[in-house]
């Protein structure tokens, strides 16, 4: 084995992964007058407009425009991919792709090992957990509750909001105006703080949104019997809401009265300011034009993405930089001062090494973290590199719940109980699909804009499991392969071609509705990643190892949701083609009835926080430091005690907020 | 510059509003006047997949960019010109054939520079660049005659005219426009730079002065003259502030393949980075395009009439939106990526040495429906 070198600079704090987490935390962290440094296993790819360009080049290309198609796969810095989930059969593992899978269920999520993170395909979603969804034990007697409540972290939640710009308003965001009867009538009054906004007014509710909330609204479904409801069954009324999103509409300015919103306790001074595209093209994207492809790829950057807060992380390293030549000659000027700004003098304040694979956390005889060996390659995908340490004082891994947790079991990290990589959960994603009576207006916009709260909160989460169901836009696209399919179909099976093929296409796709299920997991002990030596990267990195299942809880919540489908549709007068394949790698069964389900790319849990009164079956304490090294901390979703049923990343950028005081807290 | 050459006094109120009629209309044709052209040479550069090459290639990406950034602005000067003209109570008209644009011709009523519709090339651009020229040649005294032949001079001309205005009949009087009529950051926004709302002489100047800036970087009052940078600021990261460049040297930009830094002085080359320009990666669209030559071909002027009418529709909505409804700017967008498909759907049918089809850019009289 060869020796590691140091590296020639010390920082504050080392921080793993270049993703929405790990720029939040260089961001709050440099703007506290700390030094940063972060690791990412990833190429530099993406933060200027030609090396975006090459990524929309190969999204345009791929003739699967999955999740990742248009980012780089390399050999040096692999992510998973979602055309490699294939069913697991019996005890032999699925080894296709980056996961190993043991089953029994494959788990069907993805994420991008690259500069910007997983934010680069994500949609853009950004809803907050439910004041119940961190009660979970004492409210339902389920799973666990979380260190602390939501009011605690609702501070948090507002930066992050304005962090990433989401899109929406409070008015239509309340528990009550999304139709959501919480479990605990007072926690609608707990949801937004007073005086708190949004930084950017919402992005309107499309055409297909409207068509639902006409015809659906109202619908009653009963969340214990049949389609008929007993008068003493709880019963729910589904309501369409629009849905909070991470993409720049129109900026929220001053109300009638000049006032601006408060925001995490601090009165805002200037409206919100969206960003565009980083690089030179700052003056695109400074708002939604609906092309359509926000997954996988917005080729704007109008929906946010971590590259933009990385951005404002070195644009706070410039203006500290510019501050100590100011400060060091007395009669400088402003622009001097940013002129004689040095490489070095940048990089001792903040640094982001691309290239460079966290391969071991390395700790001292008193169990601290004393440094991160990483391994650096020179060319994407030669898997060739050389041995490198970085120092600091603290120490964050943020790469994602499963990068996180190779990283920390390849180190024999946290070793005082067995916590480490249980606890993986995913939002078990289904749909249903239909055709409309009339022409809806699908693939325009972006993929979703509104879905149905109504099922989020409820007494019937003691016995199932609680979902949120997603109004798509883009018709069967998901479901189907549409329009191509259809395409395919209509030629093949239909033998039309032509004005009628055209007709006929134009026809039937203009009425393609679709519902995606999104439905809650319970944190169980077996659903869990573990490393094995037999199974490495091309870098000699630890794959994840994945077992994983889907427990009864979610399957009556699945069957439930299928349910309020059905029900939605024979109200709306909708044709359902809703078909599931028994030979999908997805396939569940539940009291007889079969659902296909993907994953969600939503990987919670496996380090998980905990209290004193938890801390056996826990990674990190309430702040996400780990439990038994007190320079370590683990912040992304995989902090999560449970996962909801709200797409995690505001979550994971708020519990972000939240570490970076206490790492702040623990430098002074 | 003290003895300032004065303009000569109004008579009364109403000529005074009705010679400013005059001029702001003619500052919203003007502003329009160089939409199509500067629209036409960027829809004529080849995108990624349409370029001839094995293998993927950005080309262009970067002129394209800078051309769409100079014609937003434009779009956001048509805008600042109907909130003068509303805060006035004179009302802009943008779809009367009488007074739409018309290419080949000279701006400024035969006395400016030349627009013409051609493809990307060399010699367009620098027209273009010739459009945003600062009117440092010109002398004041001709100007304040209203001899101007730079737009620059046309809005010095007109900001003195109002100020003239304001100082015989008082700014109350003249400034009766309803506030409704005012588009606001809210109807616009994220393109160019910030709406101003006019509500009298100081919001009014201001909004003329940024026009004015953003073309040439020089004010009508020379506080940037001479420099790269227009004063606005570009929506960088958090935290720092990034100045733009104005028109004259964004153009200039594409001529030398590389880009001017803001304090880059007129007259020197500029100092930042490469930009890649590819003069070959063009639809070789025919110059100076007209009806006649769509004529015999059935197909050709169904295409052509398809572009102008959505050209139309966005000129109508563009007029409603300045006369009242602030809400239709939002709602035309669409239109805009329509115009840009119809136009490339042009530039790919070949008519005769090589060349191809173009959009003419004529106005179609609103339908009744």
């Amino acid at each position: 084995m060869t020796q590691a070198h140091d590296d020639e600079d010390t920082y504050d704090v080392v921080i793993v992964g270049a993703g929405i987490a790990g720029g939040i935390l260089a961001k709050e962290l440099l703007a506290k007058g700390f030094s940063v440094l972060i690791l990412e296993q990833g190429a530099d790819q993406g933060h200027d407009w030609r090396t975006y360009r090459n990524y929309l080049d190969q999204y345009y290309l791929s003739l699967a425009k999955t999740p990742n198609s248009p980012y780089p796969d390399e050999a040096t810095s692999p992510s998973p991919s979602v055309l490699d989930i294939m069913p697991v059969h019996g005890t032999s593992p699925q080894t296709d792709g980056y996961f190993v899978q043991r089953g029994p269920v494959a788990f069907g999520s993805n994420y991008l090992n690259t500069y910007g993170g997983t934010t680069l395909h994500w949609l853009g979603t950004s809803l907050r957990m439910l004041p119940a969804d961190f009660a979970m034990a004492s409210r339902f007697g389920k799973s666990v509750d979380w260190p602390f409540g939501y009011e605690e972290l609702r501070p948090a939640y507002e930066k992050a909001e304005w962090e990433i710009g989401v899109a929406a308003e409070v008015s239509e965001q309340s528990m009550k105006a999304r139709g959501l009867r919480p479990s605990d009538p007072g926690d609608s009054e707990i949801f937004h703080s007073p005086d708190y906004q949004f930084p950017m007014h919402g992005i309107p509710q499309s055409y297909t949104d409207r068509y639902f909330a006409d015809r659906a609204d109202g619908t009653e479904v009963s969340t214990v019997s049949g389609t008929v409801a007993s008068h003493t069954d709880e019963v729910i009324a589904v309501k369409v809401s629009p849905t909070p999103q991470g993409r720049n509409s129109t900026p929220r300015l001053a109300d009638e009265k000049g006032a601006l919103p408060v925001v995490a306790g601090k009165q805002i001074e200037t409206p919100y300011q969206p960003r565009g595209a980083t690089g030179a093209f700052a003056f695109v994207g400074q708002r939604c034009e609906g092309n359509s492809s926000c997954i996988p790829i917005c080729p704007i950057q109008a929906k946010y993405n971590a590259m933009k807060t990385l951005e404002d992380s070195k644009a706070q390293a410039r203006v500290r930089a510019t501050a100590q030549n100011k400060s060091q000659a007395n009669s400088i000027g402003e622009k001097a001062a940013r002129a004689s700004i040095g490489k070095q003098q940048i990089d001792r304040i903040f640094r982001i090494k691309t290239q460079s694979v966290a391969s071991e956390v390395e700790l001292d005889e008193n169990n601290q973290v004393s440094g991160i060996v990483y391994k650096h390659y020179d060319f994407p995908g030669v898997p060739t590199y050389t041995l490198r340490r970085a120092r600091g004082r603290q120490y964050v891994l943020a790469g994602g719940a499963l990068e996180n947790t190779t990283l920390a079991l390849a180190s024999g990290l946290c070793r005082s109980n067995d916590a480490l990589g249980r606890n993986l959960m995913d939002h078990p994603y289904m749909m249903a699909w239909g055709r409309a009576k009339d022409p809806v207006g699908p693939f325009r916009g972006p993929g979703s804009t509104s879905g149905i709260a109504s099922f989020r909160d409820g007494h019937f989460r003691r016995e199932k499991a609680a979902f949120r169901l997603e109004i798509g836009n883009w018709g069967w696209n998901f479901a189907a392969g549409s329009p191509q399919s259809d395409v395919s179909r209509m030629v093949r099976r239909d033998n039309l071609f032509g004005c009628e093929l055209r007709q006929k296409l134009w026809h039937d796709v203009q009425r393609q509705i679709r519902i995606g299920v999104l439905v809650e997991q319970l944190p169980r002990e077996s659903n869990r990643v573990t490393i094995d030596p037999a199974y490495r990267t091309a870098m000699g990195q630890f794959r994840p190892v994945i077992s994983y299942d889907i427990a009864d809880y979610s399957r009556a919540g699945l069957a439930l949701a299928h349910k309020a489908c059905q029900q939605i549709f024979q109200r709306m007068g909708v044709e359902d083609h809703t078909n599931y394949d028994p030979g999908a790698a997805g396939y569940l069964t539940w009291s007889g009835q079969g659902f296909t389900v993907f994953g969600s790319g939503h990987l919670v849990g496996t380090h998980r926080m905990g209290s004193e009164a938890t801390r056996s079956t826990s990674v990190t304490d309430q702040y996400m430091r780990t439990w038994d090294h007190s320079n370590l901390w683990m912040v992304g979703c995989g902090s999560m005690p449970t996962i909801a049923t709200s797409n995690p990343t505001l979550t994971m950028a708020a519990l972000a907020f939240r570490a970076a005081d206490a790492i702040s807290e623990a430098l002074t | 510059m003290n003895d300032t050459p004065s303009i000569a006094p109004f008579s009364s109120p109403d000529t005074a509003r009705s010679a400013l009629g005059n001029l702001l209309q003619q500052a919203l044709m003007l502003e329009l006047s160089t939409i199509p052209p500067y629209a036409t040479a960027c829809y004529s550069i080849k995108e990624q997949g349409e370029y001839n090459r094995s293998s993927p290639q950005i080309v262009n990406a970067e002129p394209v960019e800078v051309i769409r950034q100079v014609m937003v602005e434009e779009m956001l000067h048509m805008v600042l010109v109907a909130n003068v003209c509303n805060a006035l109570a004179i009302i802009p008209v943008l779809n009367d054939p009488a007074l739409l644009p018309r290419y080949p011709s000279r701006l400024l009523s035969g006395k400016g520079p030349m627009l013409r519709l051609r493809r990307f090339c060399p010699q367009q651009i620098a027209a273009f660049r010739e459009v945003e020229k600062a009117p440092d040649a010109e002398s004041y005294d001709r100007i304040m005659r209203g001899e101007y032949q730079t737009i620059g001079g046309f809005y010095i001309f007109l900001d003195a005219q109002l100020e003239q205005a304001c100082e015989q009949f008082g700014e109350a009087a003249l400034f009766s426009g309803d506030p409704a009529r005012q588009i606001s950051p809210a109807d616009y926004y994220g393109a160019g730079g910030e709406v101003i709302l006019v509500t009298g002489l100081s919001s009014a100047r201001e909004a003329l002065r940024e026009i004015a800036e953003e073309g040439e970087g020089a004010t009508i009052d020379g506080e940037l003259g001479g420099i790269a940078c227009d004063g606005d600021k570009i929506p960088g990261p958090t935290g720092e502030e990034r100045l733009d460049i104005a028109h004259f040297f964004k153009f200039d930009e594409i001529l030398h393949s590389r880009y001017y830094q803001p304090d880059d002085r007129l007259g020197t080359p500029p100092s930042g980075g490469d930009m890649i320009v590819d003069w070959s990666a063009v639809w070789p669209m025919a110059d100076d395009l007209s009806k006649d030559i769509y004529e015999k071909d059935m197909e050709l002027s169904a295409l052509s009439d398809q572009f102008d009418r959505i050209y139309s529709q966005l000129l109508d909505g563009l007029n409603d939106a300045f006369n009242g409804s602030p809400e239709r700017l939002g709602q035309i967008v669409p239109l805009m990526f329509r115009l840009k498909e119809a136009a490339q759907r042009l530039m790919r049918i070949p008519l005769c040495d090589g060349e191809t089809a173009g959009p003419l850019w004529l106005y179609r009289e609103r339908e009744g429906d």
